[in-house]
C-alpha cells in the first residue's frame, strides 16, 4: 500500500527547520520555561549550549539548551544528568518547547505509480490534448 | 387549518405511536390541528404530500426517526420526501435506495465495508435521477467499476467526494469523468490520480466549479496548464502539498471567475509566482499560503497589489518576516479584509497596529507567534470590533490587560484560543464571559484556570467547545459550575484534569446532556461508577479515557450500552479492563469505528469476540497486548479481515504473524502501522 508521507516531524517555529519526529516523543506532560513542553528520544539538526545544573520542578539536573542549528532560537534543552533515582530516564533526552515548534509533515515519496501514467508518450498526449477543443 | 380527526404538534419528541406528537425545528409555522375521538381515518385528512412537506421541516435527525416510527402513513411520507441518507452498513444498502426516491443526497463514506460489487448491485434497484451530491470519502473499497455504476445511476450528479480514497488514481477519475454535469468534485488523498486522470476530468466535465486535487502529488504543471485552458468556470482551487511551481500560478492567473485558492505547503511555488498571480485576471477572494516556504511578504505584496478584494489571506506557517511593502499593501485591503492568519511570524505591535486598519476583520490568527504584546492586542482589537475568532495559542506574553481589551472592543467573539496562554487568570476571564454573551469556543488548555474561572465561564450559555487540558485545579465544584447553564456543551477536554472524580461527571450528565466529545485521559480519580453516569449521555461518540487505571468492564459495560452512539474509544493504559470490557463493546457498540485498547489486559478470547462481533470496526491500535498469544492474534485478525483498514501493532509481531495473514490484510486495503514501544512507562 502506498504511503504518502513519511513520520510526522516537527519543525522549529522560526524557520522551518526539522528538529524532531512525533514517533520519538516520549512523553507530552512536561513544563518548559513558558508553557508546554515535550519529551523526546531523539533530536536533529540542533546545537547545544554548555552544560549547567538547573533546580526544575523535578528536582536537580544538569541540562544543556539546545539551539536550532540554523537560526539560533533555543528550542528546548538536553537533560545531561539527572540526581534523584527516579528522574534518570530522562537522561540524554531531550526537551521541546511546544511554543517554538511547529507540527509539520515530512513530505515522503510515492510507493506507488498508476499504470497509466508516467511515460514521455503520454506527457506528448497530453500537451496535444491541450489543442483539443 | 382544522379537522375534526387530526393530530396534535408538540414539543415532546415520541409519545406513543399513533398520537402524532412530534418535535421540531424553533422556526417552524405550526399547524395546529385537533385530535377527535373516532377512526383511524384521520390520516384522510392531511394528503401524504402535505403531511411529507411538514415532516420535511423537522431538522433534527433523531426527530425525523421518531416520525418515522409513529405510523405506516407517516413512515411513507417521510420516505417519499426524503432527501438525504447516510448509509452505515452495506447490507441494506440496496433495499434503502429503493425505498428513498426523492433522493437528493447520498452518503457512503461511513458504509462499512463498501465495495463496488455491492454498490453496483444497490445502484442498479434504483431510481436516482434526484441524485446531485454523493459522498464518497474514505470509502477505500469502491473503484473504478462502483464509479462507473454510480455515474450511469445517477444522471444529475453535480458533486462528488472520493477524498482519502488512497488507492484511487487515473482509473478512477476517467469513471467520474463521464458525469458531464459534475461542478463539484474532490480528489483530496486519491494518491494515484496523475495528469493523465486530471485531463480526463477537465476534458469530459468541463462545467467544473469547484476541484479539490490537494495532496495528489504525482500532478504537475502540465495537468493545471490543461485544468486552467479547460474549466473557465472554476471558482475555487485546492493545490496543496502539490510539487507544482510557479508555472501553475501562470496558467491559474487566466481563471477570471477563481475566487478561492489553497496552496498549502507548496514548496516550489515562490514570490515571482504570486507576482505573477497578482497580474492575472482572477477574481480572488481568498488565498491559502500557509506552510509554503518560499513564500515571503514582499510576494503577498505584490498578490495584494493586484486583488484589492480579498477576503481571506492565510499565511501561517510561511513567512519569517513582515516587510513594510506588506503591510503598506494591507491598507488597500481595510474594506474587504474579514480572515488573516499569521502563525508562527515574529509580530512587533506596529504590526498589530497596522492590521488593525482592517476595520472588518472578522478571525485573526496569531498563534506562535513571538513578540504579542497586551499593547499589541489592543492596538488591533480597539481598531476591530467586528472580531469573532481570535487565536492566541502560545502567546504567553498576554495578561488579563489582553482579555479585558478584547471583552471591551469585540463584543461578538465566539471562537477564544488562549492554549499556553499562562499568564491569564479568573479575572480576565470574568470580563469575557460578562461582556461576550455569544461566545461559543474557548481553548484554555495549559493556562493553569481554576474552578473560580468556570464559575464566571458558566454564564456564556451558548458555548459549545470548552477545552481544560492541563488545568490541574479545575475540581469537581467546577464542573458543577459549567454543567448548570452550558446545556449547549458538544465538546469538553479535561485531559490531565486529575482533579477530576465520578462526581463531576455526575454533574455532567445532568447538565451538558449534548455532549459529543468527552477527553477524560489521566482524569485517573475516575471508577465504573463515573462512567456509569456517563451511560446517560445519548449523543456522545468520541470517548477518551488513557490511564483510568481504576475503570474495570463493569464502567465499559455502562458507557456501551447507555452511549449507542460511541463511534471512538480510547482505553490505552487501563490496566484493570480485560476481556468482560471487550465483551460488552462486543455486544452494544454496534457503531464502533475505532478502538484503542493498548497495554489493557485481554486475552485472545476477547480480542478474537470483539473484532468479529463488531461489523463498524476499522481502525484498531492494539500495542503490547502481552495476554494476547499468537494463535490469538492470528485469530482475530483473521476474523476482521475485509473490515479492517488501520492496525497499530508492536513491531515485534511482524516478523511472528504469518506472511499470508499480512498479504491479505494489506490486499483487503488494511494499513499497519508497526512501532516499538517499551513496556514501562514512566510519568
Amino acid at each position: 500500500m502506498a504511503e504518502l508521507v513519511g513520520p510526522r516531524v516537527y519543525s522549529c517555529c522560526h524557520c522551518r527547520n526539522h528538529v524532531c519526529l512525533h514517533d520519538d516523543i516520549i512523553s507530552k506532560a512536561f513544563q518548559g520555561r513558558n508553557g508546554r513542553a515535550f519529551l523526546f528520544s531523539h533530536a536533529m539538526n540542533i546545537s547545544m549550549g554548555p552544560k549547567e545544573d538547573r533546580q526544575l520542578m523535578t528536582g536537580l539536573h544538569t541540562v544543556a539548551d539546545i539551539y536550532c542549528r540554523d537560526c539560533r532560537e533555543v528550542l528546548g534543552w538536553k537533560y545531561e544528568r539527572a540526581f534523584e533515582e527516579s528522574q534518570k530516564y530522562k537522561e540524554g533526552k531531550f526537551i521541546f518547547e511546544k511554543a517554538k515548534i511547529s507540527d509539520a509533515i515530512h513530505l515522503g515519496t510515492l510507493g506507488r505509480k498508476s499504470p497509466i501514467s508516467g511515460g514521455s508518450f503520454e506527457i506528448h498526449v497530453l500537451q496535444r490534448l491541450k489543442y483539443f477543443k | 387549518m382544522r379537522h375534526r380527526n387530526s393530530y396534535v404538534l408538540s414539543k415532546k419528541t415520541l409519545d406513543a405511536p399513533g398520537s402524532g406528537a412530534l418535535g421540531w425545528d424553533t422556526g417552524f409555522m405550526v399547524v395546529r390541528i385537533r385530535y377527535g375521538g373516532g377512526g383511524g381515518g384521520g390520516m384522510a385528512a392531511l394528503s401524504l404530500d402535505l403531511l411529507g412537506q411538514v415532516l420535511d421541516r423537522v431538522r433534527e435527525p433523531r426527530d425525523r426517526k421518531a416520525c418515522r416510527l409513529v405510523s405506516r402513513a407517516f413512515a411513507r411520507a417521510e420516505a417519499a420526501h426524503r432527501r438525504a441518507l447516510r448509509v452505515l452498513r452495506r447490507e441494506p444498502l440496496a433495499r434503502l435506495l429503493r425505498a428513498f426516491r426523492a433522493l437528493e443526497r447520498l452518503d457512503l463514506s461511513a458504509c462499512a465495508s463498501l465495495d463496488d460489487a455491492s454498490l453496483a448491485a444497490a445502484l442498479s434497484g434504483a431510481d436516482l435521477a434526484g441524485v446531485r451530491r454523493v459522498c464518497l470519502a474514505r470509502a477505500s473499497g469502491v473503484g473504478w467499476r462502483g464509479l462507473d455504476a454510480l455515474v450511469a445511476a445517477c444522471p444529475r450528479l453535480e458533486a462528488v467526494d472520493l477524498s482519502h480514497c488512497v488507492g484511487a488514481g487515473d482509473r478512477e477519475a476517467a469513471a467520474l469523468a463521464a458525469a458531464t454535469g459534475l461542478r463539484e468534485l474532490s480528489l483530496e488523498k486519491c494518491l494515484g490520480v496523475t495528469d493523465m486522470g486530471l485531463a480526463k476530468v477537465v476534458v469530459g466535465c468541463p462545467r467544473l466549479e469547484k476541484l479539490s486535487l490537494k495532496w495528489c502529488r504525482e500532478i504537475s504543471d502540465i495537468g493545471i496548464d490543461l485544468l486552467s485552458k479547460k474549466c473557465h468556470d472554476l471558482r475555487s482551487l485546492d493545490i496543496s502539498y502539490l510539487k507544482v511551481g510557479n508555472e501553475s500560478l501562470r496558467s491559474i492567473s487566466s481563471l477570471e471567475k477563481l475566487e478561492e485558492l489553497a496552496m498549502v505547503c507548496c514548496s516550489c511555488i515562490d514570490d515571482d509566482g504570486l507576482e505573477l498571480l497578482g497580474k492575472g485576471s482572477n477574481s480572488l477572494q481568498s488565498v491559502d499560503v500557509s506552510r509554503c516556504d518560499h513564500v515571503t511578504s514582499q510576494g503577498l505584496a505584490s498578490l495584494i497589489d493586484g486583488h484589492n478584494f480579498l477576503q481571506k489571506l492565510n499565511a501561517a506557517d510561511s513567512l519569517h518576516e513582515m516587510r513594510q511593502s506588506f503591510l503598506s499593501n494591507l491598507a488597500k485591503l481595510k474594506d474587504t479584509l474579514t480572515v488573516l492568519r499569521l502563525d508562527g511570524l515574529e509580530v512587533a505591535s506596529s504590526v498589530l497596529l497596522a492590521i488593525g486598519g482592517c476595520n472588518n476583520l472578522v478571525e485573526i490568527g496569531l498563534s506562535k507567534c513571538n513578540g504579542v504584546t497586551d499593547e499589541g492586542i489592543s492596538s488591533l482589537v480597539t481598531q476591530c470590533s467586528h472580531l469573532r475568532v481570535i487565536d492566541l495559542t502560545c502567546c504567553n506574553l498576554l495578561t488579563n490587560n489582553a482579555l479585558d481589551s478584547i471583552a471591551e472592543n469585540c463584543k461578538m467573539v465566539e471562537r477564544l484560543r488562549l492554549e499556553s496562554c499562562s499568564s491569564i487568570s479568573e479575572k480576565g476571564l470574568e470580563q469575557i464571559a460578562t461582556s461576550c454573551p455569544n461566545l461559543k469556543e474557548i481553548d484554555l488548555t495549559d493556562c493553569g484556570v481554576n474552578d473560580a474561572a468556570l464559575r464566571h465561564l458558566a454564564k456564556c450559555s451558548e458555548l459549545l467547545v470548552l477545552k481544560l487540558g492541563l488545568c490541574s485545579s479545575i475540581s469537581d465544584k467546577g464542573l458543577a459550575f459549567i454543567s448548570s447553564s452550558c446545556g449547549k456543551l458538544i465538546e469538553l477536554d479535561l485531559y490531565r484534569c486529575n482533579s477530576i472524580t465520578d462526581d463531576g461527571l455526575a454533574a455532567l450528565a445532568n447538565g451538558c446532556k449534548k455532549i459529543k466529545m468527552l477527553n477524560l485521559c489521566y482524569c485517573n480519580k475516575i471508577t465504573d461508577t463515573g462512567l456509569g453516569h456517563l451511560g446517560s449521555l445519548e449523543e456522545l461518540t468520541n470517548l477518551e479515557l488513557r490511564c483510568l487505571v481504576r475503570i474495570t468492564g463493569i464502567g465499559i459495560s455502562s458507557v456501551a450500552i447507555g452511549c449507542k452512539n460511541l463511534i471512538e474509544i480510547d482505553l490505552k493504559r487501563c490496566y484493570s479492563v480485560d476481556d468482560a470490557g471487550l465483551w460488552a463493546l462486543a455486544r452494544y457498540a454496534l457503531n464502533l469505528r475505532q478502538l484503542t485498547i493498548s497495554y489493557c489486559q485481554v486475552t485472545g478470547l476477547g480480542l478474537c469476540h470483539l473484532l468479529s462481533s463488531l461489523r463498524c470496526l476499522q481502525d484498531v491500535k492494539m500495542v503490547h497486548l502481552s495476554w494476547v498469544s499468537i494463535e490469538g492474534f492470528e485469530m482475530a485478525l483473521r476474523a476482521a479481515c475485509g473490515r479492517l483498514k488501520k492496525l497499530k501493532m508492536l513491531s515485534g509481531l511482524k516478523s511472528v504473524l504469518s506472511p499470508e495473514l499480512l498479504q491479505m490484510l494489506q490486499a483487503c486495503g488494511c494499513r499497519i502501522r508497526w512501532v516499538n514501544k517499551p513496556l514501562v512507562y514512566k510519568d
